[in-house]
This record gives C-alpha cells, structure tokens and sequence, in this order.
C-alpha cells in the first residue's frame, strides 16, 4: 500500500484509485459506524474521496494512510452530522431499525440500543477495519489505556447484546 | 492448519553448564473456558453482520465509481523540486545557524572538547588564542562490548545479535536485536499482523479449549566466577518490537539477586529455542519458529557509574539520609512525618485509604541532553505501612527502589541530577501520575555527592503542603457550614444530569450531623423550578427521590463522619413542560431558615477538590469524568 501511497503522492491517478477501491469497505464501516442512514453514509464516503484526492500530497508517512484516511471519514460523519443534528452526541442518535428487531420485546430492544451505541465506532476500527490500538487512540483524541478499555467494554457489551437477544428470542417463543 | 505445524515441541536444549531437572509432560491446568467470542473471524463476522457492514452495498460502489471518474485526471502533487530545493537550503541555513550558536555556547562553557573536535578543533583553538590544557585524569575507559551474531540453528529465517551487554554490579542488561529474513515477513502479511510486527521469546502450544498460548523457554546462565545465577522464563521474557528504523530491538534489564564487584566478569549463556508472534491487543501468540539461538559470551562489570553517600538534607520535617545510585537502580532513604491518612482526604480510595499521606515517591534523572526520565519506585514500599502500624505517629524510616533502566537511556551515563519528590496521595496505578499536594522535594547531585530543598514540582503545576494543618483542620475549611461533596464519590456530570435522575450526589458530613433537614433547590431560567427535601443520616426512598446513609470513620483522625448518597428523580410534570434539561443551577439550604448553605453543588464539588487535592479536578486525573472518551463532541482534527 506504501508504494500506491507514493506513486498516487506523485501524481498518479490510477494508483489513488486503486488506494479507494482497496479501502473503501473500511471507509464504509467506520461511516457507518457513526451514521445511520445509508444515504448520509454515502455522502461522506464522497466528501472524503474527494478530500483525500486534494490533501493526499500532505500525507508524510505513507505507512499511516489508513489511519489517515480514517480520520477523514470521522471528519466528513462529523460535518455531517453538525449540519443535520447541531452538537448532539451519538448516544442520543436514533438507531435504524432492524428487521429482527420485530421479534425482540420492546424493553429488550431498548437494551440493545443503549449497549450498542457508544462501542459501535471503536470495535469497528479495530476488529473489522484492522486498525491497531495505538492509530485509534489517537484517531478518538483519547489514550491507549481509554481505547483498550472502551475495546474490551465493547467486546463486552457485544456479548451481552447477543446473549440478551438470544434470552428475548427464547422467552418469546415460550 | 499448516501453520500451526510448531505448536508443538518436545525437547529444548538447556544451557550446558548446569544440568536442568528433566520436563515434566505438561498438565493441562483446570481454566475456565474463554468467551466464545473473542479476536477471531468468528467474531468479526459476527460483528460485521451485526452492524450491517458485511459488504459494500451497491449503491456504494457505483457511487464511488462515479466520483473517482469526476476527478481529475491529474492529482495535486509535492510541491516542485525548485521550491523545495530552496526551502531545503533555507532548512540548512537554519540548522547551521542553531548549530554555530550550540558550539560557541559549548566553547565557552567547555573548551576542551571544542577544542578536541576533529576538523573543527584548531578554529576553536585559534579562537580561544591560547590551547586550553587538556584534562590530565579523564574519566574511565568505558569497557565496550563486541556485538556477537548467533546463527539460527531452526527454522527461522534470521540471526540474532547481542549489541550491546552490560553489568553495574547489580543488574545485567542486555540489548538485543533480530533480524528475520523474507519469510517472517511473509508470516506477518498473512496474519495481518501490521507495519510493525513483535517477536517474542517461548513457543506457542495449545491447551484444552484449542486456545494458543505461549510458553517461555529462553533461559540466561550467569557464570560470576563463584557461582552462577540462573535467570529462566519468568525473570528473562525481552518482546522484540519493532523501532523506527525497522530493526526488532528488544532492552532487557534483570537483577542478578547479589552484588557483583567491580573488575569481575560475567560469562553469560544464552539459550532462545523458540520465537512466536504475537497479536498486538490480546496477546494471543499466532505462529512460532525453532529459531535455536545459543550462545556464551563474556562481559566485563562496570562499577564506575555507581555512587553511594550518606547526607542529611532537610525539606521541611522530610529528611533524606542516604543514596545508593547505579544506571539501573537507585535507594534512597529518607525519614517522614506523619501527617495523615489517604482516607482522611478521600475516603473512597480502597485500600490505599487507610496508607499514609505524602509517602508517594517519583524520581526523575535528567541525561547529559537534558532529556527527563521519571521513575515510580516499587510498589511494595508501603505494605509495612498502614493505619495498623504502631510507628506510624512518629517518623517513618523508609526506603525506597527505583529500577532506572528504560529503552531510551544510556545505561553508561551517569544521570544528574536526580529529583526525588513526595506527594499526598499514591500515584494513579496504570500512568504513575502524582496527586495531591507536594510534602517535599530534593535535587541531588550525584557529582558533588550534595542533596538540597528544591522547587521544580511548582513548573508542573503542583503546590506545597502546609505540614502544619491536620486533615481535620483541612476538612473543615474545604467545608460548606460542616458539609463537603468529597472528590471521590461524586461526578460532576450526575450532580446536574439533565436526565432522570436530575442529581445523583454524595453529601459528608461529621456524624453528629445526623437529623439534619436539608433541601435541594433546583434552577432553571433563574427561577426555583423543582425542590427536594431530605434529612441526614436517614435511609428512605420517596417518589421524588431516594437517601441512602452510611457512616465510616475516617482513618487518620478517628472521626465518625456520614455519607448521604442522594438521588433526586427528574419530575414528570417538567419533564412534560420543558423536556429534560440541564439546570442553571442546584442550590442546597436550611429549609428551616432559608440559609444557603451551598449556591452551587456542582461548583462547590470543584472548589472542595482544589482545596483537599490542590489540583483541578480534571487535571488530576482520578476524577470521575469521562469526557476526554467522548469521541462524539469533539472532531479530530485534519
């Protein structure tokens, strides 16, 4: 990826595009992460291809692209949100709906909202967008120590959130 | 899985010149059973799926498309050669121009090695106009050490090499560097194991659930002359991590257990059979070598860096009596005063709470840069000192370790001066970081062997005990009319929610203050929109909120205090009329007489921890505030 990274630096188009395709499913997820509506998600994947083609020649570390281009991403989500929203913090975002949900009491389903919310970003850059510890640290402005706890929070909320999913679905099909 | 073909080894070559006791089979120790989620593709599936993100929708990829082709075809690039040519030349000109003013500073305070710069040297010396005269008894010759390269006798693809091995005496130190041929590499690619992968020594097994784990099997053997010190896993267990150049380096420091005279010399064998690597987050190992490195070498122990003095210095009623200072660790001992009890101060610290106050040591040394290292000393200087310790109400003769040895520092340099500094409170855990007040600090120079008072904590924002004032003398100032919202136990955030319950706080007060009626005026647009009355010491729960009391004393000065934890839940009939709000304000008074007591809880919770911890709270870092994690309010910047 360094060397896509310096051949697009240089000038080369093709190469950026290749640095795109091969990120844009992390860019993706870590969009959605803190957006929900798909529509909103693809407006700044967008704003952040054409963000990243303007500013890529300021990258000084090939090595850090992801991490970089990551921060775009959160960067244009915030945008976003400060246009639609104002200031409002994520825990306070309305979560899509989803089609099992229908299943799940309404109490439960509350639950999982309020599981779910805050880790959604942290356990998506780091077990599906691969980004180590130390990159997310900095990324979210916190220290490694917050993001290893928020981590493992997360992993442990998830947990939680499938067990109490599976206890719903048990106790409605009694 | 073929890569797993390793992860099982049964034989390893023990170092020659003491016989190990045969390995046992290993026995498969009764564990709990790991989550079943856990770093895995299992996991990431599952995570994926749960949030919608298998795959890239669509839309996506058209959309995506669409825009790279609107691009143009030409991308913003660096800057031109000619401009940075130029800004390159400016870089130099800079650089020069910082560097003649560094050695005509340096000429000017040290003469002698300006003067003995090859290449330079006679400029300087024509500009001093006479030679100044060389120093007759330089310092001792450093002892050097050969690098020795040992050739993998497994597997791996790669040598290892001892740069550099070193012995004050008390600890062996040795640094380290691998480096792995294509096919390491190549492991790490496969894993997804970054930019910056690590190695560690041991060899990776499985136990009964299928997990992988490591185990140690490198080992270290110390010839003295008159015996030998067998360092094995646990004592010898370096990580090779990867540094900015590339290179897997690893410092490794361990205490040789027993004092070893200047002029003897170490013949060190060591035995690594194995490398494994590691996950970065979890630990979990992923793939090991035979890697088979053995090799003896010899070492000479350096003992010119060590001082030791006795003196007595005095900061205030803390006297410091004796240093004992080697590049990799240093004792101190010092007398202190009883002041008080941690849980005087903050009664909700665990088990710290019944330790003393201003026992907490930090030491920094500054190298001949001037670069700082800080040190915490080992954690096992207060165990024999606590609320149940008879000597504690009169000086305590303590003494305390710190291991000095890091990555950064040169273990040959003799680091002055050293900074030894007491706080109030013990140092947070996982960063080290000081709290409190300080009770006392010392600068020692280890040239001159001299120690003195010294204010260097006032730059870091840190302020003096007055070692005249009791804990009680302190409690009762820091109080609002014989109340304190103590800084543990009560969050900023809770005392004014703007959700239900709209106040969560923590009210102390001494225990004769039980029957005291108090209430809760809650603000909003200037007016008294909502107000809550409780009493003291109750335990209650009504439909507008709840009062739980509990009564401790405090460790230090024997007091009976209470604590009233109250919650006030947010009333329906606002919640319908404004929504839910943040107050301007929660005010707490007598509803007797209509006195306030406290205009502003939130504001009075930070005024009660400046003045008992001399600190901000949110500088502290104990307070209970999470906002530094709330990625949502603030954007980082590009």
């Amino acid at each position: 990826m360094d060397r896509l990274v310096r051949k697009a630096q240089s000038g080369d188009k093709a190469a950026f595009v290749r640095l795109i395709e091969d990120n844009q499913l992390s860019m993706y997820r870590a969009a959605k992460a803190i957006l929900h509506q798909e529509a909103d998600v693809e407006d700044a994947v967008q704003e952040a291809i054409c963000r990243t083609f303007d500013k890529l020649y300021t990258l000084r570390q090939p090595k850090f692209f992801k991490t970089w281009l990551t921060r775009i991403v959160i960067n244009c989500c915030y945008d976003i949100l400060r246009q639609q929203k104002g200031l409002y913090p994520l825990d306070v975002l309305p979560e899509e709906p989803r089609e099992e949900d229908m299943d799940t009491p309404l109490d439960i389903q509350a639950a999982l909202k309020s599981l779910s919310e805050n880790d959604r970003l942290i356990l998506t850059l780091y077990y599906l967008n691969d980004l180590p510890v130390k990159e997310i640290a900095k990324l979210l402005s916190i220290s490694e120590g917050a993001a290893k706890m928020r981590l493992s929070t997360g992993r442990k909320h998830f947990r939680e959130k499938l067990e109490l999913r599976e206890e719903a679905g048990s106790q409605w099909q009694r | 899985m073929a890569e797993m073909k390793h992860a099982k080894k049964p034989e390893r070559r023990a170092p020659e010149r003491r016989p190990r006791e045969p390995k046992r089979p290993r026995q498969s120790a009764p564990r709990e059973p790991r989550p079943a989620i856990g770093r895995s593709r299992v996991f990431k599936a599952a995570l994926a799926r749960e949030y919608g993100v298998t795959e890239l929708p669509e839309s996506l990829k058209l959309r995506t498309e669409k825009t790279l082709s609107t691009l143009p075809d030409v991308m913003p690039s660096k800057p031109r050669p000619i401009l940075r040519l130029f800004r390159g030349m400016a870089t130099a000109a800079a650089a020069l121009a910082v560097t003649s003013v560094i050695l005509l500073g340096l000429n000017s305070t040290n003469p002698q090695l300006t003067e003995s710069m090859p290449g330079l040297g006679p400029m300087f010396a024509a500009m001093n106009e006479r030679p100044t005269p060389q120093p007759t008894a330089g310092p001792t010759p450093q002892p050097e050490f050969n690098p020795v390269t040992v050739l993998s006798k497994g597997d791996f693809d790669g040598v290892l090499i001892i740069d550099d091995a070193w012995s004050d005496g008390k600890s062996l130190l040795l640094d380290m560097s691998i480096s792995p041929g294509d096919s390491f590499y190549n492991v790490c690619d496969k894993f997804g194991l970054g930019a910056a992968p690590s190695l560690s020594l041991g060899t990776m097994l499985q136990n009964e659930y299928g997990e992988n784990y490591k185990e140690n099997n490198a080992s270290l053997l110390v010839d003295y002359g008159d015996g030998y010190i067998e360092l094995g896993p646990d004592a010898f267990a370096p990580v090779f991590k990867t540094d900015s150049s590339g290179r897997l380096t690893a410092r490794w420091q361990a205490e040789l257990g027993k004092d070893i005279e200047a002029g003897d010399e170490l013949t060190v064998t060591l035995s690594v059979p194995d490398l494994t690597t590691i996950a970065e987050f979890d630990s979990f190992p992923i793939y090991s070598w035979v890697s088979g490195f053995e090799t003896t070498f010899t070492l000479p122990v350096s003992t010119n860096k060590n001082r030791v003095f006795s003196l007595q210095a005095s900061d205030g009623p803390v006297r410091l009596h004796s240093v004992d200072y080697t590049p990799t660790k240093v004792t101190l001992d010092v007398s202190l005063p009883y002041l008080g009890m941690v849980g005087d101060l903050i009664p909700d610290r665990g088990e710290s709470s019944g330790w003393p106050l201003g026992f907490y040591a930090q030491l920094s040394c500054t190298n001949s840069d001037g670069e700082k290292f800080i040190y915490s000393p080992s954690a096992d200087y207060m165990s024999s000192r606590n609320s149940s310790d008879p000597g504690l109400s009169e000086l305590s003769e303590m003494s305390y370790t710190f291991t000095t040895i890091d990555e950064a520092a040169d273990p040959r340099e003799l680091r002055s001066p050293l900074v030894l500094t007491f706080y109030e409170f013990p140092l947070e855990p996982e960063y080290g970081q000081p709290l409190g007040r300080v009770t006392a600090e010392f600068t020692i120079d280890l040239y001159t062997g001299m120690a003195y008072p010294s204010e260097n904590y006032l730059e870091n924002g840190f302020e003096k005990s007055d070692a005249s004032k009791t804990t009680v003398d302190r409690l009762e100032e820091a109080s609002y009319n014989g109340l304190l919202l103590m800084p543990m136990g009560n969050w900023p955030e809770a005392i004014n929610s703007g959700y239900d319950p709209l106040a969560t706080f923590t009210l102390s007060a001494p225990a004769e203050a039980s029957g005291r009626e108090l209430a809760v005026q809650c603000y909003f647009n200037g007016a008294v929109v909502h107000s809550f009355i409780f009493v003291l010491g109750e335990n209650n729960e009504w439909e507008d909120g709840t009062v739980y009391t509990n009564y401790f004393t405090l460790p230090g000065a024997g007091l009976e205090y209470l604590q009233a934890n109250v919650n006030i839940f947010y009333p329906d009939e606002l919640a319908n009329t404004y929504g839910y709000v943040l107050f301007d304000r929660l005010e707490l008074i007598d509803p007797f007489s209509g006195e306030v007591i406290i205009p502003d809880l939130k504001a009075a919770w930070e005024d009660i921890y400046i003045k008992l911890l001399g600190a901000k709270p949110y500088s502290s870092g104990i307070a209970a505030n999470d906002s530094e994690n709330d990625v949502s309010s603030s954007s980082p910047p590009l």
